[in-house]
């Protein structure tokens, strides 16, 4: 005959609860917590009950919906390829690659066009060349921990208006969460101060929907940087035609909607549980202990988005800046002088060690 | 009061017939020896080193250094006893009748330090529980008595010499008292570990203040940095709660003994000596 050990943990902080027969009840060993028998099976069948629940559900995204080029479009394209970073690049008939975008490297090499899928829609830019130089200079500003040769001689190699391919996704989501919150307050009986922590298990569940979810579908342009450079106005979103190519290189997506499902599905979760989280309020303490989200799948939209590219190299390391062609907001690290930093750390700290010395050696 | 005075001054008289030694000491009718034992705990030799060891310090630091040993006290206010004795008998140095006085009795099982005038400012209540809780209740719970008025006056010859260079031995609190060089601030063996904390303070804060502010301009390097929610992309209608529940589970309680004055730490405490509406100050323990 099977034998089935159950091991009781406390609720309170999940350690090891045994039966304590002076009082009839289960004791947790670390924190002394007595519960009856009753409040037990109660707490664990809930946990039995909420754990069935707790099952992630990805959305099966609908992909057939995207259309492909035509002949004649087709015709007037242009494709280049990057024999360093593999990049693939497309641009009008009369517009021409001379460096790469992503690893400037500046041979890349005219190839054949071949159809893949035809965006959905484009974003057209709003800003220019100038505009992008102006918000790199901008962006060196105040930043005390920049080397003065970088700035100073720093020459921008490359600076490309690029349509990056993008993936917009649509979703519905039913959430769920189960948090352990804590309510402590303090009270004095004689010469003792009691602090009493009242323990409660606290559920929320919801719909909550997301559109346009943005993740860049090139695999050569750093995640980081496209996502640093949101938000898009999508209000601007023009329906796709070659004709806002002049002048602007595409990419074409490596990264397919399938793949990048993956990460929006994680955006679109990890919202989800903070929206669950923000509507448990008044503790003192809320700790998510379970959670669960059941996205349905809607629109899956492939875009172009603008982005300009800078691209420039110091003390043989390439920098790369992306400005978003729509907004301006620029952003891309930094090399830090640190030199500089040490001296601003042992500065800061000198003369502050000097002010409590004095203070608390001289004047207190 | 002088009930207890005439209680203690009887005893004395009856022991003096029984102890040559102590007849000695108890010589002057007005005025007791500077050592006077009455529980007879100190040799010859030991009662005449120590009186007049208590006469020097009497003499350098314009105090008078009592030390007074019996074997039982009436009531239970070892230093109301104490202040008996000393009015009774007129001691105290100088108009303000400066002085620190021991008083132990044996069989009763209770020490006391009391003091007046300059014995407040030599002696503060961190001073006193000091010398009666790291020195003399260790030795007197053993019945240690002779080592216990030994290390007595010695504090008290380093406690004067510490108040005459302006520096008494107190707990170092900033802005709880004042610095050294301004004659507040306490030195010796206690204060150097409460001065740990402040030259930790100064060290560390800095420290930590300059990490954090580097750190801080380091993060204004770093803009390329990954998303890792939607919030952006949520639609106007929001969040639609459709489950809401809030469940008490159970309640945990801690308890902590809240340190009083006569048995806190260092911490939480005040500087200096409090004095009664007389101006005297004293602290005692049982043993």
């Amino acid at each position: 005959m099977s034998e089935q050990l159950v091991n009781y943990q406390c609720p309170s902080c999940t350690g090891p609860l045994h039966f304590d027969g002076a009082t009839g009840k289960l004791k947790c060993d670390y924190c002394g917590s007595l519960f009856t028998v009753a409040e037990i099976e109660q707490y664990y069948a809930q946990q039995v009950e909420a754990a069935a629940e707790v099952v992630d559900q990805d959305p099966d995204w609908d992909l057939t919906m995207f259309g492909n080029w035509s002949a004649e479009e087709a015709a007037h394209l242009r494709a280049y390829n990057c024999p360093s970073c593999s990049a693939q690049l497309i641009c009008d008939e009369n517009t021409a690659a001379t460096s790469c975008p992503y690893c400037g490297n500046p041979t890349v090499v005219p190839g054949q066009f071949t159809g893949m899928l035809k965006p959905d829609f484009v974003l057209p830019f709003k800003l220019d060349k100038r505009q992008a130089i102006a918000a790199l200079r901008k962006h060196y500003e105040g930043k005390r921990f920049l080397p003065n040769s970088f700035a100073a001689n720093n020459h921008i190699q490359e600076i490309t208006g690029i349509y990056v391919p993008f993936w917009l996704f649509d979703a519905s989501v039913r959430g769920r969460a189960l948090f352990d919150a804590t309510r402590v307050s303090t009270s004095r009986s004689g010469n003792e101060e009691i602090t009493s922590t009242d323990h409660y298990r606290v559920t929320r569940g919801g719909e909550i929907s997301f559109e346009n979810v943005p993740v860049d579908g090139s695999s050569k342009m750093p995640d980081a940087h496209m996502d640093a450079i949101e938000p898009f106005d999508f209000r601007d979103l023009k329906g796709f035609t070659t004709a806002y190519l002049p002048g602007f290189l595409a990419d074409r997506y490596d990264v397919s909607a399938e793949e990048s499902s993956l990460r929006a599905n994680e955006r679109i979760r990890n919202s989800t549980f903070d929206a669950l989280a923000a509507t448990v309020n008044g503790y003192s303490t809320v700790t998510r202990r379970q959670s669960n989200a059941q996205i349905s799948a809607g629109q899956v939209r492939y875009v172009l988005m603008p982005v300009w590219t800078l691209s420039t190299k110091w003390n043989g390391k390439n920098f790369l800046f992306a400005m978003n062609g729509q907004t301006g907001k620029l952003i891309g690290d930094l090399p830090i002088d640190y030199g500089k930093y040490w001296q601003s750390f042992f500065g800061i700290a000198g003369v502050l060690m000097l002010i409590f010395y004095v203070l608390f050696f001289w004047i207190m | 009061m002088k009930k207890i005075a005439f209680t203690l001054l009887a005893t004395l008289m009856l022991l003096s017939l029984l102890s040559p030694g102590l007849l000695a000491n108890t010589s002057s009718a007005d005025r007791l020896d500077l050592v006077t034992d009455v529980a007879g705990v100190l040799s010859q030799g030991q009662w005449e080193e120590l009186n007049q060891w208590a006469e020097d310090l009497t003499e350098e630091y314009k105090i008078d250094v009592i030390v007074l040993v019996v074997e039982e006290i009436e009531g239970d206010d070892p230093e109301e006893y104490a202040w008996g004795i000393f009015d009774y008998y007129g001691m105290g140095y100088g108009t303000d009748k400066s002085t620190v006085m021991l008083m132990l009795a044996t069989v009763s099982r209770k020490v006391s330090i009391v003091a007046q005038g300059i014995g407040n400012d030599a002696f503060t209540d961190y001073g006193k529980d000091t010398i009666l809780d790291d020195f003399l209740v260790p030795q007197l719970r053993n019945n240690n008595w002779v080592a216990a008025v030994y290390a007595f006056m010695e504090k008290a010859e380093e406690y004067l010499a510490l108040n005459a260079a302006g520096k008494p031995v107190d707990i170092w609190i900033p802005g709880g008292n004042e610095g050294p060089g301004t004659g507040g601030t306490g030195s010796g063996g206690p204060v150097q570990e409460d001065k740990t904390l402040a030259t930790i303070a100064t060290i560390a804060i800095p420290i930590a203040v300059a990490l954090i502010l580097c750190q801080a301009w380091v993060g204004q390097m770093k803009t390329a940095v990954k998303q890792r929610a939607a919030n952006l992309y949520i639609t106007a209608a929001g969040l639609q709660l459709t489950e809401q529940t809030d469940t008490f589970s159970h309640r945990t309680e801690t308890r902590r003994t809240i340190p009083t004055s006569s048995n806190s730490s260092s911490s939480g405490r005040s500087g200096g000596t409090t004095t009664s509406s007389s101006g005297r100050s004293g602290s005692s323990r049982s043993f």
